[in-house]
């Protein structure tokens, strides 16, 4: 395999850094993450503390910011992913069934998608969870029961588009089924852009669980995340600059790390450009 | 002969639907009462301008698009006829097998993921459900009939010209071994060069398999170069039905004759008289009385605005719908013997 062009490169490198924390959290954590030193709070980055050095400081309670840096990343991927999966299993299938399946399947898909997404995200997501109570698996869940409205109206127009290709006419003109004719000719045709919303969505989620933690209603308090930490440093945001730079910057980071591999692989899997990567 | 395929009184509306309840308050006359028949081993040609429903016309035969009414007789291997309009599901699938259609843009019309192998084996595998050992020999005879390599199976579609590409498709329809097919303007995406050749692949199809053809164009040097009768569409209606060469030496609709007279003729200097059509069709919308064609015809009446022209035989098995088609001015030479 050649070489990857910068920037999916450099996208690659950063997810495969989040994973590697994820997966190898407690081995690499120099502190454990939940372990208070009151007496070392708010020390900034580089300051020696009992039995160790705290690299990117610690928090008001003493806890070292590396650390939970380091295990933020596993709500991170968990939500992220699980949400844009989850999202993409249940959009794209009604999706398609609104593209393809006559016109009152069409109305009812787009109708209640419609009504979702004019509802702002955060005001639905606090009832959501406040239902549901704040876990992980009820943040996925959360995610998935609004976005699936996004991959749903995005594979609906392509199956617009798609339907009216003389290529799809052609299957129905072979006597391909309508199963078979979504599955080998529409929905690998939908593959490109769908990765690309899949990427957003990815970023979104990254974003938006971030914001429900900040609330108070993404993560519980005791499992580290991004989100929970630039929540606890916002009131010391003017003395103690490292509690929130460290949890944004790894957000933006993986968030930009997403658009640029979707970016590649929706080139990827365009085959008329294969041959200018390869 | 036998007819291989009858259109009787066959209809394509869409719906206009407004307001909130979306009430329907009218309807597009997309393809709007029209019969003919097309004999066993002919090429019947279907001409007209853009929009008048020529290639909807086609693809209800098919069931691409389903009609509004009427019925399509189609013959089959066994002499039995059937009518597709009013098949059910299992029963169209199995005789998509005998009816196949080329699109017009090749370029659109392959899947772009799929190898041409596997373009090829779809409708193999879908209506005959063949092994997959037997569909790979099949898509090397199909691919050698329309002169491409074996190895174009590996290939996907981009790594192939337009008229590479429309050969593939003359493949896939050709794949199932069926008797009818319609060309829905088979040529007209091609660059003039390339024309010929695909053509020239079609006429020696039809003469190996015994193929019959319905050929959907704009071009008429092409009807003429291909087909044995052909049929003139304006607004949804057939005007005029014919033997090629009677017609096109011989049109008897004002509409016929001024596209006849369209037809870029190798003496640009020669000063042809104008015909006095003018202006553009009324669009499919507008719903007249009488005659369609009335608002652009020199030769118009009262009669054409009150009663609508049927398409009658003047004598010699032609069929014109013009209430002046007896009394018109004698025809000029269009076509140049």
């Amino acid at each position: 395999m050649r070489s990857l062009p910068a920037k999916p490169a450099f996208g690659t490198c950063i997810i495969l850094l989040v994973i590697a924390c994820a997966l190898l959290a407690p081995l690499i954590a120099p502190f454990d993450p939940n372990d208070q030193d009151i007496l070392n709070s708010l020390a900034p980055p580089f300051s020696t503390g009992d039995g160790g050095r705290h690299w990117l400081g610690t928090d008001r309670l003493g806890q070292d910011i590396l650390s939970r840096m380091i295990f933020g990343t596993r709500v991170a991927l968990t939500v992220a992913f699980g949400a844009a999966a989850a999202s993409a299993a249940i959009g794209v299938p009604l999706g398609l069934a609104a593209g393809f399946l006559g016109r009152a399947v069409e109305s009812a898909v787009l109708v209640l998608a419609d009504m979702i997404l004019s509802i702002p995200f955060i005001l639905l997501a606090l009832v959501i969870m406040s239902v549901l109570g704040a876990s992980l698996l009820n943040l996925v869940i959360c995610f998935a029961a609004v976005r699936w409205a996004q991959f749903a109206r995005v594979s609906y127009s392509l199956s617009l588009e798609l339907r009216e290709k003389d290529y799809v006419m052609a299957c129905r003109a072979g006597g391909i089924s309508l199963g078979r004719t979504l599955l080998v000719h529409v929905l690998p045709n939908m593959l490109g852009p769908i990765t690309v919303i899949l990427t957003l969505e990815l970023a979104y989620a990254i974003l938006m669980e971030s914001g429900l933690s900040f609330l108070g209603l993404g993560a519980p308090p005791e499992i580290p995340s991004w989100g929970g930490m630039l929540q606890e440093g916002r009131d010391e945001l003017d003395t103690a600059w490292w509690l929130t730079t460290s949890p944004g910057l790894a957000i933006m980071a993986t968030a930009i790390a997403c658009n640029f591999i979707g970016d590649w692989i929706r080139d990827r899997l365009d085959p008329r450009t294969q041959g200018v990567l390869r | 002969m036998n007819t291989q395929l009858q259109v009787t009184d066959l209809r394509v509306h869409y719906p206009i639907r407004k307001g909130v309840f979306r009430r329907q308050v009218g309807a597009v006359r997309a393809v709007d009462g029209v019969s003919f028949g097309i004999a066993e081993g002919e090429t019947f040609g279907l001409v007209g301008e853009s929009g008048c429903g020529k290639s909807t016309l086609a693809r209800a035969i098919l069931r691409l698009q389903q009609p509004t009414g009427g019925t399509v007789q189609f013959r089959h291997r066994d002499g039995g006829e059937i009518d597709v309009t009013s098949l059910p599901a299992p029963a169209m699938r199995a005789l998509r097998r005998d009816i196949q259609i080329v699109f017009q843009d090749p370029y659109s019309s392959l899947n772009p993921r799929l190898s041409i192998g596997m373009t090829l084996a779809e409708p193999v595998r879908a209506i005959e459900g063949v092994g997959s050992r037997e569909r790979r020999a099949r898509v090397a005879e199909a691919l050698a009939a329309v002169g491409l390599p074996m190895e174009a199976a590996r290939r996907f579609p981009h790594e192939f010209s337009g008229g590479q590409r429309q050969r593939i498709a003359i493949a896939r329809a050709l794949i199932t071994r069926p008797r009818f097919v319609v060309l829905d303007e088979p040529v007209s995406a091609l660059d003039v060069s390339i024309r010929a050749q695909v053509l020239n692949l079609l006429v020696d199809m039809q003469r190996e398999r015994a193929l019959t053809y319905l050929f959907v164009s704009h071009d008429l040097s092409v009807v003429r170069y291909l087909c044995n009768r052909v049929a003139v569409m304006y607004l949804g209606r057939i005007v005029e039905l014919g033997e090629v060469d009677r017609m096109f030496a011989a049109p008897r609709h004002p509409y016929t004759r001024s596209l006849l007279a369209a037809i870029p003729r190798p003496q640009p200097r020669k000063i042809r008289p104008p015909l006095g059509v003018v202006g553009e069709p009324p669009g499919p919308l507008s719903v007249a009385g009488g005659c369609a064609f009335r608002s652009r015809c020199p030769h118009a009446t009262g009669h054409c605005a009150a009663e609508p022209p049927v398409l009658r035989d003047l004598g010699n098995g032609d069929l014109v719908a013009c209430h002046h088609a007896e009394t018109l001015p004698a025809t000029p030479r269009f076509v140049a013997a």
